[in-house]
């Protein structure tokens, strides 16, 4: 009897210590799933405003411009003197354009970094912020025009920056949590 | 209901801040309109609510849900009336546009038919200044668009408003 239990333990311990393996597996699989399913959410937000000047020579599309311009108008003021133009204007300005595509490239960064629990740093979020407040107070005051590329890339800075943040807060309240990673 | 009370008051702000020409033609994240809103909504609760609790997850993703909502049917409600008021709007003035660029193009049957819809949205606004199509299609946009902004806005401002508590 005695023996029996000496020969099962280690057999017993290998399948707890296999199991875990298993679960963590299951949970980073899970965490990598939904960290591709919001890049593929962006990348489609960001094809909505932006693949009208990427394929001007596609015609079937272009019908839908007067649908797709609606729809961004609710979150841009889509001025075209602050726009990018490649081919045709982009649907929202160079702000909100630097904001999707910087949290698009944030979020293609993330699919492929390492899973684990992350600390949110607010500040972090507040010093993002802080190129492009400048820039709009500055131009705003007067200090000087509007520039399509630094709108573009301090708005980058804020989105690349804001969707960490908040990649970090679902995934430690929805994920973490429910392990019990509290 | 009356725990929504600021979802709807800074839903309603934000609309009307969507809505208003000019107000958000200073650049300044006319996109965060809504995310601010819903950051707002959940330190008015927190205010009104005096718990010392941290605001859970859930809690802060159905504020911002609902301030998403309610910014949405009040934003298609101004926009709705603006074109009921004026005859006209954006889609109007833009459909000439967009139909000069086709008319080089050989017609397929998809781009005829989308047309023919969108020419009777037109005829629509400009006879009576009102289109089902059109009031429709701008409440689901705004509907899909302002409740995922506004999810994302709450779980920023539980992030702040825990930070704080």
């Amino acid at each position: 009897m005695i023996s029996s239990i000496e020969i099962s333990r280690p057999h017993a311990g290998h399948d707890k210590i296999q199991d875990q393996i298993d679960e963590e597996r299951r949970f980073i699989f899970k965490i990598r799933i939904f960290r591709a399913s919001i890049f593929f959410l962006i990348l489609l937000w960001c094809a909505g405003f932006s693949i009208l000047s990427l394929l001007p020579e596609n015609k079937t599309l272009l019908v839908f411009y007067p649908v797709l311009k609606k729809i961004y108008s609710g979150v841009c003021h889509q001025d075209h003197k602050k726009t990018i133009f490649i081919g045709r204007y982009f649907l929202v300005c160079s702000r909100c354009s630097g904001i999707y595509l910087g949290a698009l490239l944030s979020a293609f960064i993330l699919m492929f970094v390492s899973v684990n629990k992350k600390t949110i740093y607010i500040k972090s979020g507040i010093i993002s912020a802080a190129p492009m407040l400048c820039d709009v107070i500055f131009y705003n005051a007067g200090f000087y025009k509007y520039s399509i590329p630094a709108a573009f890339f301090t708005g980058a800075i804020f989105g690349s920056a804001v969707i960490i943040l908040i990649l970090s807060l679902i995934e430690n309240n929805f994920f973490y949590n429910s392990k019990g990673l509290n | 209901m009356k725990k929504f009370l600021p979802g709807l008051v800074c839903g309603f702000g934000a609309a009307v801040f969507i809505t208003v020409p000019g107000i958000k033609n200073y650049g300044f994240g006319c996109c965060l309109i809504i995310p601010l809103a819903s950051i707002l909504s959940l330190f008015l609760y927190k205010r009104t609510d005096n718990s010392v609790l941290k605001i859970e997850a859930v809690t802060a993703v159905g504020f911002g849900f609902v301030t998403g909502i309610i910014a949405a049917f009040f934003a298609s409600f101004f926009d709705v009336l603006i074109t009921f008021i004026t005859r006209s709007n954006e889609f109007v003035t833009s459909l000439p546009y967009v139909e000069s660029l086709f008319k080089s193009i050989t017609s397929n049957p998809f781009i005829d038919y989308m047309f023919k819809i969108y020419k009777i949205m037109s005829a629509e606004i400009t006879s009576t200044g009102f289109s089902a199509g059109y009031t429709l299609w701008v409440l689901a946009g705004n509907i899909i668009f302002f409740s995922i902004f506004g999810i994302l806005g709450g779980l920023m401002g539980m992030l702040f408003v825990n930070k704080k508590t």
